[in-house]
């Protein structure tokens, strides 16, 4: 056993360079894999983040009518705000509770009108939600009873407001009756995505129901639990005590199912990599194969079995396969950790993404030591399985034909 | 003589659908006489029935020619203030709470109207239906149990509101107690009931209207007209940007 590793060993420094530039391909191959899969770990995790935070919390509760049509954002299928209806969100899984009123509206006048979606908020509760008050760059953050917003940076800019100026809202009632008002611009905020930072702005929910002619209705409910894998159990609880609403968990939204699939298809591409980086393998073990035919026939005329050939032909790929594999999860490990702490700011890219899919503006890479486990692993196998394919060919060789060979 | 008998049948033929035309534009005419007005002065009520919810909004309006009105809601206090003003072809809306007007893009105008079945271009429409419809008398029918004229409109300018229109012209006051409204594809966008009238010199004018929206589900209005003066002085002021923004 041992001098099959011997030999093995010295075979793999035969032809140091091939062997190298075969590992060199696994090593680059596993890199990816782990920057790749990290990366897309922590973009999903960025998007879950930023949709429970600013769009739907883990909880969305609406009407079935408005859930329907939402499209149009339908004010007059808002939620009445009852106490029976908060009783139904009093249990010691939720964390937080709170509703919004989301409504579109063309802002500044004429050609200059831009289009945006207000979104009526409970200021206080919100700190602990959106968190906003944190990411107020001029001005300051909402109280209750204001009759302010704050603005999106970005928004801010094409309507030519600052802190302290009046934006005028004219949009139409729950009961499309034209409607205005004048509000102080309190503050600007910045989130680093364009969408929300372009389109977005926040008013308290008491002025926005005045606005709206919505009395004490929200057009919809936001819950943040303390588990957010119970979420679709806890929407399942509160949906059997109020069978008339839409109670959707955040797991249902259709970005981040699109994702979860998504990420299946990753998987697959992962292993096409795979498979091209130990193909080199494969290309490297033919040619030991034909080039040792002469070795190969003396050592079956010596007496050697062909198990005991394949093995130490095996033990080298398994070498080559293994050095490139510990490279390649070392550089790929060490780039995804790097870039777990740091991040890629994606502000430039994030500034043209949608309000719907909130995507940055940071993407904190989130490797785990069971991926590099995986990938270290993937790559050791992969390059002994592949490398079993022109290697079995020694079962083959007549050692009288091969001592033959030149 | 076949000859000559065909001449006569076409003849005939051609003499009645003549007749037809004729007593379509005869029909038309009298509607358009009852309808469109130089001048008027009224004040308004929308009764908006939504899903059995009834909401009242009142307002006072004035009118001059085919392009310019005036609008000003007294009621309900959320409401009081707003005020419309058409002129030259544009809308412009004010709001009392935000102390300017803004002018209302063309395709707003055919969004409801304060939340009612009716939209601004309905409000507001003055023009003679001969002016802008092809009409074609159908024949004689029965609506709300009235004897009636059936008259199908189709757009011959592009500005209309409704691609076609299909009226019901009551055969005693020559007001269209029941018309049905179409967009291009064919699609029934709009009834309309007229349910009372006044008489005024040498015209019967519509007080109560009732709008059903055929877009929108368990809804429609009912709009009274009363203390209507018609082709009344109204003064030039009141057609003005200063007076639609005044304090």
């Amino acid at each position: 056993m041992k001098d099959i590793f011997r030999l093995a060993f010295r075979n793999f420094f035969r032809n140091t360079r091939r062997s190298i530039i075969s590992s060199i391909s696994v090593a680059i191959a596993i890199a990816v894999i782990i920057f790749a899969h990290s990366y897309i770990k922590g973009m999903t995790a960025s998007i879950i983040d930023n949709t429970v935070r600013l769009i739907s919390g883990h909880i969305r509760i609406t009407t079935r009518e408005y859930e329907r049509r939402e499209r149009m954002l339908p004010l007059s299928e808002a939620l009445l705000l009852t106490p029976e209806l908060f009783q139904a969100f009093e249990n010691n899984s939720i964390k937080a509770v709170t509703a919004r009123i989301k409504f579109g509206v063309m802002l500044g006048e004429g050609e200059a009108a831009v289009p945006a979606l207000g979104y009526g908020v409970e200021p206080k509760m919100e700190t602990a939600i959106l968190g906003f008050d944190k990411r107020i760059i001029g001005g300051s953050y909402l109280e209750p009873d204001d009759r302010a917003v704050i603005l999106g940076k970005e928004l801010a800019k094409r309507l030519r407001l600052k802190t302290g100026d009046t934006l005028t809202v004219i949009t139409r009632t729950a009961y499309d009756s034209p409607a205005g008002m004048n509000l102080l611009v309190k503050g600007i905020y910045a989130t680093g995505l364009g969408g929300i930072d372009r389109s977005l702005f926040y008013l308290p929910l008491k002025t926005a129901q005045q606005l709206l002619d919505l009395g004490n209705r929200a057009t919809e409910i936001i819950i943040i639990v303390n588990d957010r894998n119970k979420a679709p159990l806890i929407a399942s609880s509160i949906r059997a005590k109020n069978p008339e609403l839409a109670v959707v968990p955040y797991q249902s939204n259709p970005i981040l199912q699109h994702l979860s699939v998504n990420e299946s298809m990753f998987m697959v591409l992962y292993f096409i990599i795979l498979l091209v980086a130990c193909s080199t393998i494969a290309n490297t073990m033919l040619m030991v194969v034909f080039e040792r035919q002469k070795e190969i026939g003396m050592l079956k005329a010596l007496g050697m079995g062909n198990s005991w050939i394949i093995s130490v032909l095996l033990i080298e790929s398994t070498l080559i396969g293994f050095v490139g594999s510990v490279i390649g999860t070392g550089i790929g490990t060490l780039f995804s950790y790097w870039l777990k702490y740091k991040g890629i700011d994606l502000s430039m890219f994030s500034s043209t993404a949608s309000a719907d899919i909130p995507f940055g503006p940071v993407v904190y890479l989130s490797p785990t030591p069971v991926l590099i486990l995986t990938s270290f692993l993937l790559g050791l196998f992969a390059s002994v399985i592949i490398a079993y394919l022109p290697v079995r060919r020694v079962t083959k060789l007549d050692p009288a034909r091969a001592l033959r060979t030149i | 003589m076949i000859r000559l008998c065909f001449t006569n049948l076409l003849i005939i033929f051609i003499s009645l659908g003549l007749a037809q035309v004729n007593q379509a534009l005869e029909i038309i005419e009298r509607v358009d006489r009852n309808n469109v007005v130089s001048t008027l002065s009224y004040d308004g009520k929308f009764l908006i029935n939504n899903d059995g919810t009834i909401r009242a909004k009142e307002f006072t309006g004035y009118t001059k020619g085919k392009d310019i009105s005036y609008i000003e809601f007294t009621a309900p206090a959320r409401d009081k203030g707003t005020r419309f003003l058409r002129m030259s072809g544009a809308m412009w809306m004010y709001l009392p709470e935000v102390e300017k007007s803004t002018k209302i893009a063309g395709h707003m105008l055919r969004q409801s109207m304060m939340g009612s079945d009716f939209s601004y271009d309905d409000f507001i429409e003055n023009r003679k239906l001969k002016d802008i419809y092809d009409i074609k008398l159908i024949g004689v029918d029965t609506a709300l149990a009235k004897n009636c004229y059936k008259l199908e409109l189709a757009a011959k300018v592009l500005d209309v509101n409704y691609q076609s229109r299909t009226l019901w012209v009551d055969t005693m006051s020559y007001l269209p107690i029941r018309a049905e409204y179409y967009a291009k594809g064919g699609k029934l966008m709009k009834e309309i009931i007229i349910a009372d009238y006044q008489k005024f010199e040498g015209r019967n004018f519509p007080t109560k209207i009732k709008m059903i929206n055929k877009l929108r589900r368990n809804t429609y209005t009912e709009l009274a007209l009363s203390s209507i003066k018609i082709d009344v002085e109204i003064p030039a002021r009141v057609f003005t940007k200063t007076y639609l923004e005044r304090k």
